[in-house]
């Protein structure tokens, strides 16, 4: 243990002492008008503070159990669709692309995506891996989305964005659940979940399995992108008092899914990949008001995958091993090709503590420390863990002088192994009437490279000698930084039950992290004689307006719709030598993109739902030009009754128009047909 | 001639005005000074607001106005409380304080004053009477509906209903007795239990609401409140068993409908009492002067936890209408 980590668990304790003894001693005096009129809390991520969407110092938007069924989503894919300024992308039919505002990336890096508030982000990717989270879309409660830089609450990681999928808590359901889906492309997914409680421990087991054959063959060979998945996560409540609330976490994950890309099928590797996790978190309510928390978690990923690429010799096309020997300087020998095996861990702890120091001023502040290391022969160069330490400290405080305005500052300062990082914010808001604000939020975001990023040596190296060079780290990588100014208006008609939130702004990011080629010094005798250099090369201006809109004619009819216009203005360096170069990715994101969702729920048996999304055309950076597409899903369900239990059968369509293509122009995206079958056991 | 004669008219007037102005504020003085402890006349109120919160001025502003209608020649004054600024050492005769700290200090500062109280709840009033020794008048009307008004609406909304729970924190303790009499008459069997703070809420709600059929979450302190809020919904949520909340708060987290007392219907019934008082003000002390439920509510009710309940709801206005006669019937 660094003396850095002992210096801030040591201040943690002491911390959190502090905050106990002064929630005991406090004297909560009389009841009063205040306990009445107190607001009941609504969920938010913006701020970490308890506040009503429209409250909020940034674009928020909220996806509920209630979308998640109807929209017919059948994974996260399809669920990042209905929100404004997000590109969803299949890099291969089981491995999402998930951004907001992104690129196109194969592994897009600039969105924090926490479970429970514990982050997914994986620090060996530096991306989200969808398949190793541990939970399906049936243990999701609701999902919790910032649309734009949340660098001031959660850090660096959340450079353009934010996310917190939540899970449903152990005591919302109760029972045993089941459910099995079947369907095109050989899917079979099952699903159960087990409600029960043991002792004082309420808690909730799910265990789930996906197997699908991935996108069809194409005449170059067939893509090997299917999945096998297992998972099992458990999470357990405890409230030992009214004041305490203890939240235990622990899952693990086995995911089976293709590595590689359409555009070179025959590259296409298994990977397995192994994850697990475990977290507790301690809420404790202080009797004068405010609360505290510690949040602990540790995510373990573990993943292999090789290939046998043949001899030296076969590849090279020498029928003699020995002129191998003569020409490269080593014997002949198998090449294995993949990401061999990987390691990387995490361990974080938190606190965070909540309190008002007047009525019209709320505060929360935290600190928090993160250990983590990555281990990569394949990626970095080298077989030892890479272990890097970074700490935090956050404050934000909602501020409301008056009923009609409000003001909201935050700062996150992490300290990080390039340096302390600030990510400021600051928004306010003017509330014309208490269903319509007017917000205009500034913020700067920072974000420093991941472990990966920081220490990248990919080379092809054969008895220690370097044959090829792929991509190496800048010696001098540092942070990039987005600055954000947002003109926002979120509106409420209480008379049409119509919600509407939209909003303008513009994003600048300054030294980006992006590639360059470089000569190599010494040439390579097998491949390029150029190899890609990580360094703080780009940057991008966006200027755009997003909206969405809700509005429930009838109680038992949802309209959803969002749209997103975003302009895009880029440049990064292409080559510094033999001259400077630029070049830009101004096509990578697809100008228009929006949705429309309607469900009605024709019976308390019937319902029916259809979802159109169209994207503009765009050509991705790591993948192919993708003509503009609009997609047409549609499902019905009907639920009934069987003695005790409550049942329900979905049928489920997907892209009941033309055929488009995902990422690349091989990932062939045709109709798709679920059927869906659960059954409440009580 | 007829302009000079004009402008000497006209300077006559203001001095005539002027003379009585200094004669109308030497006549408030002298009452300041000789009648300063017999209160200031009848036409002249202070409202004493706990703070700058919107809610008290809410009440506020809708009390004067509905005053002023009533008593068009009523003078109200309004003081906001702040931390470090002393009151004024003579206050008036009547003071309407807005909120338990207003009530508190109206009380401490002013011992010899008829006070109304606005705002603040039943449990603080029982508090205050018995902890405090009052000399003046002192009448409130609270911020709490009455428990039956919440099993009324629940019974409204589910009319087969006839087993309701709750659960009793610790500032309400005081009033549960009170309020489960109240409620023998409506037919209903009442399933209660007390939650100290050192007890699990979950292993304490779970049994009331699993033989509930609907459940009436009782207001509480602040942090009660909020930390069983959850635990209310999501237990009655997965029982299907509706809840009756007491803010449109809790109604908008998930409550199938709430009864509570909004600024508007406190500030009206205050300036309501406050008339009725007045014109009473030489009958036998004390008689009046006490706590009363507040005359007017409001509903609010979530379409969505309705449908997923399989319940009917009325329109709004239907749903007034229906719940009047039901409270008239009562």
């Amino acid at each position: 243990m660094t003396d850095d980590l002992k210096r801030f668990y040591r201040a943690g304790w002491v911390i959190i002492c502090l905050c106990v003894s002064s929630g005991v001693f406090a004297n909560p005096g009389h009841i009063s008008e205040f306990d009445l009129l107190s607001e009941i809390p609504t969920v938010n991520i913006a701020s970490r503070m308890d506040q009503p969407v429209n409250l909020a110092p940034a674009s928020v938007t909220i996806i509920n159990r209630e979308l998640i069924d109807a929209s017919g989503a059948q994974n996260w894919g399809d669920l990042f669709r209905l929100v404004p300024g997000f590109q969803s992308y299949a890099v291969n039919d089981n491995r999402p692309g998930i951004a907001y505002h992104g690129f196109g990336d194969e592994f897009p890096n600039r969105m924090e995506v926490m479970i429970d508030g514990r982050s997914v982000y994986e620090p060996v990717f530096s991306t989200v891996l969808w398949g190793t989270l541990g939970i399906q879309l049936e243990d999701v409660d609701h999902i919790e989305i910032v649309r734009g830089s949340s660098a001031a609450t959660h850090g660096s990681n959340a450079f353009l964005g934010a996310v917190n999928i939540v899970t449903r808590e152990p005591t919302q359901d109760k029972g045993t659940t089941v459910k099995v889906t079947g369907g095109s492309r050989e899917t079979l997914n099952s699903w159960v979940r087990i409600n029960d409680s043991l002792g004082p421990l309420n808690y909730r087991l799910s265990l789930g399995s996906r197997h699908n054959d991935g996108f069809p063959s194409i005449p170059e060979g067939e893509l090997d992108d299917g999945r096998e998945l297992y998972q099992i996560a458990f999470r357990g409540t405890i409230t030992p008092s009214l004041h305490d609330v203890l939240d235990l976490n622990f899952g693990y994950a086995n995911d089976r899914v293709g590595l590689g890309d359409a555009d070179h099928p025959d590259e296409f590797i298994d990977a397995d990949y192994y994850s697990s996790y475990q977290s507790v978190e301690w809420h404790h309510s202080l009797l004068a008001g405010g609360e505290f928390s510690v949040h602990g978690y540790h995510n373990k990923l573990r993943a292999s995958n090789s290939a046998d690429r043949g001899l030296l010799s076969d590849i090279l096309g020498v029928d003699d091993p020995a002129l191998v020997a003569l020409f490269l300087g080593v014997p002949d020998q198998p090449v294995v090709g993949g990401l061999g095996s990987l390691t990387s861990e995490r361990f974080d702890l938190e606190f965070e503590h909540q309190f008002s120091m007047a009525d019209q001023l709320r505060t929360v502040w935290g600190l928090g420390g993160r250990s983590e290391y990555a281990q990569n022969r394949f990626l970095q160069g080298r077989d030892d863990k890479i272990w890097e330490e970074s700490f935090r400290w956050f404050m934000h405080n909602e501020w409301r002088p008056s009923a009609e305005w409000m003001l909201n500052v935050g700062l996150m300062a992490e300290k990080t192994f390039v340096g302390t990082l600030l990510s400021p914010r600051l928004s306010l808001s003017r509330l014309f009437s208490p269903h319509h604000t007017v917000r205009m939020s500034i913020s700067r975001g920072t974000r420093a490279p991941s472990i990966t990023e920081a220490n990248l040596d990919q080379k092809l190296e054969l008895s220690g000698i370097v044959f090829n060079a792929f991509v190496r780290s800048d010696e001098r990588l540092e942070e990039e930084e987005v600055t954000s100014f947002e003109l926002g208006w979120a509106g409420y008609f209480p008379q049409w039950h119509l919600g509407a939130d939209l909003n303008v702004f513009r994003e600048q990011a300054r030294h980006a992290m992006d590639d360059y080629q470089e000569d190599l010094a010494v040439p390579t005798p097998i491949g390029d004689d150029q190899i890609k250099v990580r360094s703080n090369t780009g940057e991008w201006e966006s200027v755009g307006a997003e909206l969405q809109v809700t509005y429930r004619p009838v109680t038992k009819g949802l309209i959803r719709a969002h749209y997103a216009y975003i302009d895009l203005d880029s440049d990064f360096v292409r080559q510094f030598a033999p001259e400077i170069q630029f070049d830009n990715f101004d096509q990578s994101r697809p100008r228009h993109s929006g949705g429309l969702l309607l469900n009605y729920q024709w019976t308390s048996q019937w319902a029916a739902g259809l979802t159109v999304y169209h994207q503009g055309e765009v050509n991705w950076r790591d993948g192919n030009f993708i003509d503009e597409y609009t997609r047409l899903d549609s499902h019905i369900t009907f639920k009934f009754v069987l003695g005790r239990h409550v049942g329900k059968l979905q049928l489920v369509a997907q892209n009941m128009t033309d055929d488009y293509s995902e990422f690349n122009e091989e990932n062939i995206f045709g109709s798709r047909y679920f059927a869906s079958f659960s059954l409440d056991l009580p | 001639m007829n302009g000079f004669a004009g402008v000497l008219q006209n300077m006559e007037s203001k001095i005539a005005l002027t003379l009585v102005r200094c004669a109308l504020q030497g006549l408030i003085l002298f009452a300041c000074v000789f009648l300063g402890d017999r209160g200031f006349a009848a036409n002249e109120v202070h409202v004493l607001l706990s703070n700058d919160a919107p809610y008290y001025h809410q009440v506020a502003k809708v009390f004067t106005a509905q005053l002023k209608a009533q008593q068009p020649a009523t003078e109200v004054r309004s003081i906001i409380m702040s931390d470090g600024v002393a009151l004024p050492e003579i206050l008036g005769q009547q003071i309407i304080a807005i909120g338990s700290e207003a009530t508190t200090e109206a009380l401490a500062n002013y011992p010899q004053s008829d006070i109304l109280s606005l705002l603040m709840p039943m449990a603080a009033w029982q508090d205050i009477n018995k902890n405090t020794s009052i000399e003046g008048r002192f009448a409130a009307v609270v911020i709490d509906q009455p428990f039956e008004r919440a099993v009324l609406l629940g019974l409204l909304l589910k009319p087969d209903a006839r087993r309701f729970g709750a659960v009793f924190g610790p500032a309400t303790q005081t009033t549960k007795t009170a309020s489960l009499e109240r409620v023998s008459s409506l037919g209903v069997e009442l399933i209660t239990a007390s939650l100290p703070p050192t007890d699990n809420p979950i292993s304490t709600l779970s049994p009331i609401i699993n033989a509930s059929e609907v459940f009436i979450a009782v207001p509480d302190r602040a942090v009660f409140n909020r930390n069983i809020a959850k635990w209310i919904l999501h237990l009655s949520y997965r029982e299907k068993i509706p809840v009756i909340g007491f803010s449109a708060s809790y109604t908008k987290a998930g409550a199938l409908a709430s009864i509570y007392s909004s600024p508007t219907d406190i500030g009206r019934h205050g300036a309501e009492l406050f008339v009725e008082l007045s014109a009473h003000a030489s009958d036998n002390a004390g008689k009046s002067w006490r706590a009363y439920y507040p005359k007017y509510y409001t509903l609010s009710i979530n379409g969505d936890v309705a449908r997923i309940l399989n319940i009917n709801l009325p329109p709004r206005e239907d749903l007034y209408g229906m719940y009047q006669k039901l409270l008239q019937a009562m």
